[in-house]
């Protein structure tokens, strides 16, 4: 089963330097726009990390799926991808993801490549509230229970 | 050119006509003064030549984040608003974990400052280079927590950080805080400032990037700090009680606990407020402020 980022609301204390680090590591510069992990916060309480599932309970709206010219697909490791060359930046899958972490930067859809293998968000999270870990399905519906309230 | 992670640039806002200025900060000013803290009190002491009325129009409020802020840097990330104090009667400045100071970044400002007194309550609305002045009469009388939400409603934009006072505020009280996305500029009274200047709120909503010199360099060390961090044993206590970790020392070490506005440097009563006592009865979560892996 495909790895991804596995978010622990409980744990999460909205600080947000999975953005910082997920942005830097990517782009050089430091600003939520260009993080393909984002937080939600509601009130005191809740803090939510929305990260790429890699397409597990995606379901109809699974950007591989939805993409219109197929420039979205499975690298060898199993990570999900976009291609930027054939992407045509028409955000069908920016519009459709269910956990809201595509973004559409300069024209181009990104998200979420697992910085190689070796997550980065995950590395700067002191709380433990991203793990990198298999897909656990019970923890996204909790995830996707939680975004209707916050997002 | 500014060092990397500054914009290089002021935002001057005057409540009286309403009108608001770019201005260039001034080259020398980053080696002398570096930034947040450091520029709010050059701002003051250049604007406040003897003595200024608290709640006036011509009291300055300077909002600074902290040069660290939307940086790589946990502990960073700390926004001040600096002024006359209603309570003290002078400099006075209040620190906040609020996301505003990474927000005010993002939107291209090293600094802000209020000057004037709007005709009508009003809010502030920044939106990178554009400033809008909206009318507060339909908020005035809210709280904190009712007014930030109502404006993000309003604006159509839930990621908008505001900055808000309540009724408290509104009504002058010498303490009044000014509060953002629950976390408090609390001291000096300047939300009583605020409220003279029927400024009921400050919405801030940035799309620029700050970019540290070294990215890559930067991003190292955040990983090297997290690591540090989550092995020290202090770290685990203080993310158990927060600041309030050091409340008996405070009373018992150094009689320095405010009690009964400074007539006394130690609460006798204090047991029933330390967090040794009531985290572990009532705490729900740990919330961080911006930028910070060390919460509450």
């Amino acid at each position: 089963m495909v790895k991804s980022i596995i978010a622990h609301p409980e744990k999460c204390t909205g600080c947000k330097l999975c953005e910082v680090a997920c942005a830097l590591y990517h782009h050089g510069e430091v600003n939520p726009l260009l993080a393909y992990i984002q937080v939600y916060r509601k009130g005191v309480t809740v803090d939510l990390p929305l990260a790429c599932t890699q397409g597990v309970d995606c379901g109809e709206n699974f950007c591989m799926e939805v993409c219109p010219t197929g420039s979205i697909t499975r690298d060898p490791s199993g990570v999900v991808v976009i291609n930027k060359e054939t992407c045509i930046g028409c955000r069908i899958c920016y519009q459709r993801c269910p956990m809201k972490v595509i973004q559409m930067i300069d024209g181009k859809a990104y998200k979420c490549d697992l910085c190689g293998g070796d997550p980065q968000c995950v590395k700067v999270c002191t709380a433990g509230a991203i793990e990198f870990a298999e897909a656990d399905q019970e923890e996204i519906k909790r995830t996707k229970e939680l975004m209707k309230e916050v997002v | 050119m500014p060092p990397a992670g500054m914009s290089g640039k002021m935002l001057w806002i005057d409540l009286s006509k309403p009108s608001y200025e770019i201005r260039d900060v001034p080259e020398e000013w980053y080696e002398k003064y570096l930034g947040g803290n450091g520029f709010a009190t050059k701002i003051l002491f250049d604007m406040v030549k003897e003595r200024v009325e608290p709640l006036s129009a011509e009291n300055p409020v300077v909002i600074t984040p902290g040069v660290f802020n939307a940086l790589p840097v946990p502990t960073g990330g700390k926004c001040q608003i600096t002024s006359v104090s209603p309570l003290t009667g002078t400099f006075s400045d209040s620190t906040s974990g609020s996301p505003i100071g990474a927000e005010i970044k993002h939107a291209g400002y090293d600094a802000l400052v209020i000057v004037g007194k709007a005709e009508r309550p009003t809010y502030v609305v920044i939106r990178n280079e554009k400033v809008e002045f909206k009318d507060a009469t339909p908020l005035w009388g809210m709280t904190t927590h009712d007014t930030q939400e109502e404006i993000r409603r309003i604006e159509g934009d839930r990621r908008m950080i505001v900055a808000s006072i309540g009724p408290a505020g509104e009504r002058l009280v010498r303490f009044a805080c000014v509060d953002s996305d629950h976390r408090q500029f609390g001291r000096g009274g300047l939300g009583a400032v605020w409220g003279y200047k029927n400024l009921k709120a400050l919405a801030v909503r940035g799309t620029l990037s700050v970019r540290p010199k070294d990215p890559r360099r930067a991003l190292e060390l955040l990983k090297r700090w997290t690591e540090t961090m989550k092995e020290s044993p202090a770290y685990r206590d203080d993310t158990k009680y927060g600041t309030g970790e050091f409340l008996e020392w405070m009373n018992r070490e150094r009689g320095t606990f405010p009690t009964r506005n400074w007539r006394e440097g130690v609460f006798k009563e204090r047991e029933k407020i330390d967090p040794y006592y009531w985290a572990p009865r009532y705490s729900i979560k740990n919330k961080a402020c911006y930028g910070c892996c060390k919460p509450v």
